[in-house]
């Protein structure tokens, strides 16, 4: 099988450092995949996420997607294919901007007749009336848990083909967290999206992930199927 | 009393176009765009020089002039290169030479020469300044409230998730700053010809009195957050420069000095134009 996305030696040095962040990182995604990236903090999970995603590009090596150099992918194609979700839902929202103004920005990435009413979106975040009722307020005026949800429910209206989960649930109250997770992972297996998620919680990791990648001080020291058997406490061992 | 409302009236009506560009750069794409200060004088300047080939190619002129220089005020900060505020600086102050060049001497009178009020035969201009007032009113309204005045807004809010959304954030700063710059020259030609003239100096701080009404207007009008109601903005930018005109004209009939004129104004600026919290209360 094709790997939908794949890295090829790739490194990241912040200019002006000589410690690279993340180095000659080699992976494979496959289609359908639901990858969990685990690591301590500052192993270089994010960054390996925003090379993945072309939102920065690597000072070395190369990210493919389809077989093509991504950063020469049409940015309009990206925009529909890959869509980043973090613990910061505001950074993909126009705070200022009211939910149903939000909901025609993200909808103009598609042709009109693909496009949803706001109606239907609401009625993806599970609390259809709630939110209703808030569609003329800006959407500052949600709590966090309020806009990550208002924000996957945007997302998940026209799914993805990689969604990539950056700590998205890791700001937000257990309950939050735990819909939030939930709703996610039921449309990430509804819809076969593929999917790569950095996260500290490592009963999601188990959970949710088919395949289990390991970071380390910016190098990837463990890349395999994740196996039937394996509990949190293989987990910490192997992050060790 | 009924002179000074008269003539705050017209003087607003003239500075209402520009208005509502300062309007468009710095409430909704949130760019500080000072070049207008220039922008109006060359709209006055390019009209009187193309009047001879008649008063439409004169507007059309005009107002091309202006659109041009809102194209190279993007180009200057595209990516935003060069912060907005200096690239406007630097703007107005190359148009400086443009203007003079265009002008070819300081000041070049208009009197006797065509003008849209002698077209109409009209002796007032308050009419028709008012008809250009609710045709500039009802178009603005119209384009904020569609797809691409939504995302103008998105602009002045967030380029990079713009970008993410698929969309190119240039493509709005320039189409933003054409219309801005275009709208400043719109005025700069109407100035010209209710003053009778067209002067390398007549631009000096417009833009500020711009920026200055929109803020004014949106503290008297606009205090709550709600949904975006386009008509209600542009009503509170008239508010705003009518409010300016007449502080202006008391301020001359109760016998100040012209000298401290600026200074008084700006000082009546720099109160009004200080943050306020939701409820009003003053930071």
């Amino acid at each position: 099988m094709i790997p939908c996305l794949y890295t090829d030696n790739v490194s990241f040095t912040v200019p002006g450092n000589n410690t690279p962040i993340l180095s000659s990182a080699n992976l494979k995604i496959m289609p359908e995949e639901f990858i969990v990236l685990l690591g301590h903090n500052g192993s270089g999970k994010s960054t390996l996420i925003k090379l993945l995603s072309g939102e920065v590009n690597p000072t070395t090596g190369y990210v493919y997607m389809d077989q093509l150099l991504i950063s020469s992918l049409d940015f309009q194609k990206r925009a529909k294919d890959i869509i980043t979700l973090t613990q910061r839902p505001e950074e993909r929202l126009f705070s200022n901007l009211t939910l149903k103004e939000n909901i025609i920005l993200w909808e103009s990435r598609f042709q009109k007749k693909e496009r949803l009413e706001a109606a239907d979106i609401f009625s993806l975040t599970g609390r259809e009336e709630k939110f209703a009722n808030l569609q003329n307020q800006p959407v500052k005026t949600l709590s966090g848990g309020e806009k990550q949800i208002f924000l996957l429910a945007l997302v998940l209206a026209h799914p993805p083909r990689i969604l990539f989960l950056d700590e998205h649930t890791s700001s937000l109250d257990p309950k939050s967290s735990e819909d939030v997770m939930l709703m996610t992972a039921e449309a990430v297996a509804k819809h076969k999206i593929t999917t790569i998620m950095v996260t500290h919680k490592l009963e999601d990791a188990i959970n949710y992930g088919s395949h289990i990648v390991i970071l380390k001080e910016g190098h990837i020291v463990s890349d395999k199927q994740k196996p039937h058997d394996l509990s949190i406490k293989t987990l910490k061992e192997m992050m060790e | 009393m009924l002179s000074i409302f008269f003539a705050s009236l017209e003087q607003s009506l003239i500075f209402l176009p520009l208005v509502l560009g300062m309007y468009i750069s710095y409430r909704i794409l949130s760019i500080t765009d000072l070049t207008v200060d220039g922008t109006y004088v060359l709209g006055a300047a390019v009209f009187a020089q193309t009047l001879e080939y008649g008063i439409l190619m004169a507007i059309f002129c005009s107002v091309l002039a202006g659109s041009i220089v809102g194209v190279v005020v993007s180009y200057m900060q595209r990516n935003n290169i060069v912060n907005d505020l200096v690239a406007g600086v630097l703007a107005s102050f190359m148009l400086y030479s443009v203007n003079l060049q265009i002008l070819g001497r300081p000041n070049i009178s208009l009197l006797g020469k065509t003008t849209i009020l002698s077209l109409i035969n009209m002796t007032d201009w308050i009419i028709p300044l008012l008809i250009l007032a609710i045709i500039l009113i009802i178009i603005l309204t119209l384009f904020l409230s569609s797809g691409v005045g939504l995302a103008l807004r998105a602009f002045g809010q967030d380029q990079k998730l713009l970008c993410i959304l698929g969309k190119s954030p240039e493509n709005y700063r320039i189409l933003g700053l054409v219309l801005s710059n275009m709208l400043a020259s719109l005025t700069g030609l109407v100035a010209a010809q209710v003053n009778g003239f067209a002067d390398i100096n007549m631009g000096f701080g417009v833009a500020l009195v711009g920026i200055g009404a929109v803020v004014i207007g949106r503290q008297l009008i606009i205090r709550v957050y709600g949904s975006f109601d386009a008509l209600k903005e542009i009503i509170a930018c008239f508010v705003g420069i009518f409010l300016y005109f007449s502080c202006m004209s008391i301020l001359l009939r109760i016998g100040v000095n012209p000298i401290h004129l600026k200074l008084l104004l700006g000082i009546m600026l720099f109160f009004a134009m200080r943050k306020i919290t939701y409820n009003g209360v003053r930071k």
